[in-house]
């Protein structure tokens, strides 16, 4: 929204609240003439000045006074039903509605930002922003989601489609690429990069059907492609479910504890209350650990083998912006004051002391999440988004793998990337650059790998996932449009000096014939090692063995022609020591 | 696109047209009644007229009924604005040959893109 028309809505919003606190006094007059002969005059009167205020009151940010409003409307025209004076009780009874509306519209809930997420709240339909210019398309599209229950919202270009997103993001998008100002693609970016974009539900409808858009959606962050004719059950059964899943995640808390017996107690007594518990049970794994789970929630015992302290590891932590509302939680065996006060001062939200009750742990849990989420609102920061441990995409790969033999789809692939040399950039740069490149490639396919709900970190450190509907040759169309992302990425180590890093990534096909999901593991393994061993010593140039397209690493943009397949080309290696 | 407004609450009217204009890029008159609705739409045929149910003298069905019965006006499709969110009285508001309904209050962010929703729809 641009300054000038939020500048006119506070204006607009100013000259209703005088002109409504007017209104009000002018109620109370009606009222305290309803105990008189011409009450059915009065009666009417007070009900059409609440219905004024029904329906302004949400729309200019106050739905309380809405909700208010609302109700006394529908209790004057009870009134006026029944035929006789208004007693004592009722006029009381009004009188007090009439308190109230003038509280809510001088309390908390005037506030731009409360309301928004008020508004956020109470909206039970979904919007869903159809972008097509083809007004048949359009409306038959419409009309299906009315008819699923959700609240439509139309553009024709990529201009008007601009608009809206920018006014407010839908909570789904059906986006045709071929518009009349342009690719609808670059539109998937503009909206990630809005406040709550990440959370869009985006699936991109193409008539093109060439496979170059199809990668470019994936690579764009899209969460489903479709071309037309369009299988509207399939189209609608996606979106429902990225809505869904989007709204569904459980809060995730990190449990950092050295002490088995304890950590097993603080997973028992969280998981059953329904959270996603990640243990990290070594103190140097917690940064790797928080870029990867992408925690609710921090549980952080103070005191661990060796130098580091928790407060050390919670300093650390907050030194990153991003960070600053990411509750922490300190867990300690000794309750004295300076135990207090270090945690305060090392930006700590609570302190518990160990024996901790279920009860306290949870309530304290629950409590700082709901208010770091509270703040992120306010502030229109996107929840974090995860990858998945090393164990659930074991287990996630194999149950994929199983439904890609039984369904016979053999278009499907692996890829495994992982970060060359960070042994290099640890010496370098420091370790916590090195962190802070893991997540940086965590964070880079995180939002562009929505269409692979199989996205996680393997054992060895490397991210992996699984792109379907694409054959090995788009998948590596895909992933060289990944590497160059990934290589535009600036990082800074630890005196602040700028670097770049690469990713070698390997790419396995999925053979039915031929594997189960630890081949298919191994298959892309070997692969990755290749790469690594390929970019380690480039052959000398001419035609090589390998026939896969090799770029040289640039910015990546949403609309483009498919990478030409070229020559195996040296890429800029990390500063320091080759390795 | 060019929308006219009508409602008889000036509050209504303002942050409507503000929406539809600053936000929906629409081109927008408004008018406080019925009667000056027609009179408008007569003299200047819409593309779309967004319409309040609840006005006094002439209401919003009875706005409809006067732009339907005359032949300059019938075809123009039009968007009820109510506060009454209850299936019921939306299927009815329908019934009378609206093109839609929107409900207050509204979100002035969403609505042109609600507007054009409805109005996509055969």
């Amino acid at each position: 929204m641009n300054d000038s028309l939020a500048d006119t809505l506070l204006e607009f919003r100013r000259e209703f609240l005088s002109g409504a606190f007017e209104r009000l006094s002018e109620m109370e007059a009606l009222v305290g003439r309803m105990a008189g002969p011409s009450f059915e005059s009065s009666l009417r009167r007070l009900g059409h000045d609440l219905h004024g205020l029904a329906g302004a009151g949400g729309t200019y940010g106050f739905p309380e006074v809405s909700a208010l409003a609302s109700a006394g409307e529908e209790a004057c025209a009870a009134a006026l039903a029944s035929g006789s004076n208004p007693g004592e009780r009722e006029l009381a009874e009004w009188g007090r509605l009439i308190r109230s509306i003038r509280a809510a519209l001088r309390g908390p809930d005037a506030s731009d930002t409360d309301t928004e997420a008020a508004r956020d709240e109470e909206t039970s339909a979904i919007d869903v922003l159809i972008v097509d210019d083809d007004p048949e398309i359009a409306a038959f599209l419409s009309t299906v989601c009315e008819r699923e229950g959700f609240q439509v919202r139309i553009a024709s270009d990529l201009a008007g489609a601009r608009r809206e997103v920018e006014a407010r993001v839908p909570a789904g998008i059906l986006l045709d690429i071929g518009l009349p100002d342009g690719s609808g693609l670059p539109l998937v970016e503009v909206v990630r990069d809005l406040p709550g974009g990440d959370s869009a539900a985006i699936l991109v409808v193409s008539g093109a059907g060439d496979f170059a858009n199809r990668v470019e959606a994936v690579h764009c962050g899209a969460d489903g492609y479709f071309l037309k004719p369009l299988d509207v059950g399939a189209l609608f059964r996606r979106l429902h479910h990225v809505i869904a899943r989007r709204s569904h995640a459980p809060q995730r808390i990190l449990s950092v504890e050295e002490d088995a017996g304890d950590a097993a107690f603080v997973r028992e007594v969280l998981e059953a209350a329904g959270y996603d518990v990640r243990a990290c049970g070594d103190a140097s794994h917690f940064a790797a650990d928080t870029a990867s789970f992408r925690p609710d929630l921090i549980l952080l015992e103070t005191a661990f083998a060796g130098a580091t302290t928790g407060y050390e590891l919670a300093r650390y932590l907050r030194q990153e912006e991003g960070n600053a509302t990411l509750p922490i939680v300190f867990l300690s065996a000794t309750g004295g004051s300076e135990d207090r006060i270090a945690a305060i001062r090392a930006g700590g939200d609570d302190f518990l002391v160990k024996p901790v009750s279920p009860a306290i742990l949870l309530a304290t849990v629950a409590a700082r999440i709901e208010r770091s989420r509270f703040v992120n609102r306010i502030l229109r920061r996107d929840p974090p988004s995860s990858l998945l441990t090393p164990a659930a995409f074991d287990s996630r790969l194999a149950a994929t793998t199983e439904r890609l033999r039984r369904s016979r789809q053999d278009r499907a692939a692996l890829v495994v990337f992982d970060v060359d040399g960070l042994a290099a950039i640890n010496e370098v740069h420091g370790h916590a650059a090195g962190d802070r490149v893991l997540a940086a490639l965590g964070s880079l396919l995180t939002r562009r790998m929505r269409h692979s709900e199989d996205l996680g970190r393997l054992r060895g450190g490397e991210v992996a996932f699984v792109v379907e509907e694409m054959d090995e040759e788009e998948a590596r169309q895909l992933v060289a449009r990944l590497v160059g992302a990934f290589a535009a990425i600036s990082h800074s180590g630890e005196e602040g000096e700028p670097f770049r890093a690469s990713v070698s990534a390997g790419v396995a096909a999925f053979e039915p014939r031929l594997h189960d999901a630890e081949q298919w593991m191994a298959a892309a393994q070997t692969d990755l090692e290749e790469a690594k061993r390929l970019r380690k010593s480039p052959p000398s140039g001419g035609s090589n063995a390998r026939t896969r397209p090799r770029r040289l690493p640039g910015p990546s943009l949403a609309v483009s022609r498919p990478p030409a397949p070229s020559v195996l080309s040296t890429r800029r290696p990390p500063r320091g020591p080759s390795g | 696109m060019r929308v006219l407004i009508v409602d008889d609450e000036d509050d209504i009217r303002r942050i409507a047209s503000l929406s539809l204009s600053r936000v929906g890029g629409m081109e927008v008159t408004d008018v406080a009644s019925g009667a000056a609705a027609f009179a408008s739409a007569m003299a200047d045929p819409p593309d779309a007229v967004l319409l309040d149910v609840m006005m006094p003298i002439l209401d919003g069905p009875g706005t409809l009924a006067a732009l339907r019965a005359n032949p300059k006006t019938s075809r123009i499709p039009i968007v009820f604005l109510t506060a009454k969110a209850m299936q019921p009285e939306i299927e009815r508001l329908k019934a009378l040959g609206a093109q839609g309904v929107l409900t207050k209050p509204f979100d002035p962010m969403t609505l042109p893109g609600l507007l054009r929703g409805i109005l996509a729809r055969p």
